[in-house]
């Protein structure tokens, strides 16, 4: 069995192709790229929207939209995010969506957007 | 040449696709906040999820203090790449670069904090910084490898 890297020296130009084979290949590296780029396109044309219509919430923003949003309390502790977050990725999963090169995101009512 | 952006809040953040060789995470493209100020780059933990929960077969090595409080993190060998623009009748590529990355423990308070681009890439780059144009450009100076797309 092939020892696994222990420091980033150790990583073999053999070990990042492998990787990218094990993401479904150069292909879908670019499209991965490609659906982030297009979800960040999304968020801009609608932060106004997203920004009044989901405080204090994360959202799962995909290539055609939202695909999922969880709500967390005004007054959320770290544990509250991570049940959030636990909850979001499995609407996520649910929807069936292409969730390689997906925006994960909470929306601050203070600081504003805050990408993931 | 690699393009960042800056979000709509006018934070600076650049897109790579995180691969953790060895490790049964699943590789994917990210946005990373661009932070000079930190030693290296840091995954938190929502980004974490994304990539499939790797804390969870991880031991804390080490702990930091910032702004936010104290971080728990773990030390893992990644590569974290970059689409690269090239001239147009060129194929796409991606630049990359071997890098031990942190990944913080979920804790109190680091819920929903973002994953940081550190200067273990950064300086490893040429920085253009123009946050009026909207211009955030990184020029990669010794990468480790490039690939095609």
């Amino acid at each position: 069995m092939k020892e696994q890297p222990k420091t980033a020296s150790d990583i073999t130009r053999e070990d990042v192709v492998e990787a990218i084979a094990r993401a479904g290949g150069p292909k879908a590296v670019k499209e991965s790229f490609d659906r982030l780029r297009a979800a960040r396109k999304q968020l801009e044309t609608n932060y106004d929207t997203i920004q009044k219509e989901f405080p204090r919430h994360w959202l799962a923003i995909a290539a055609e939209g939202i695909i999922a949003s969880v709500a967390v309390p005004a007054e959320a502790s770290g544990k509250d995010h991570r049940e959030a977050l636990d909850r979001l990725l499995a609407l996520m999963e649910e929807s069936g969506a292409n969730t390689r090169g997906c925006l994960v995101q909470y929306i601050d009512p203070e600081e504003g957007v805050m990408i993931l | 040449m690699i393009h960042g952006y800056f979000n709509p809040s006018g934070r600076p953040h650049v897109e790579t696709f995180i691969m953790v060789p060895g490790m049964r995470t699943m590789p994917a493209a990210i946005p990373l906040l661009l932070d000079t100020g930190s030693d290296v780059s840091l995954i938190q933990p929502a980004t974490g999820a994304l990539l499939g929960k790797p804390t969870e077969s991880l031991t804390p090595t080490g702990s930091s203090r910032g702004v936010a409080g104290t971080l728990r993190w773990a030390t893992v060998p990644a590569v974290m790449a970059f689409q690269e623009s090239t001239w147009p009748w060129r194929k796409p590529r991606m630049v990359y670069f071997q890098t031990n990355i942190a990944v913080a423990m979920p804790d109190q308070g680091n819920g929903n904090m973002p994953s940081l681009l550190g200067r273990d890439i950064i300086d490893g780059c040429r920085l253009f910084y123009d946050a009026p144009s909207g211009r955030l450009q990184l020029l990669p100076r010794q990468p480790d490898g490039r690939l095609s797309l």
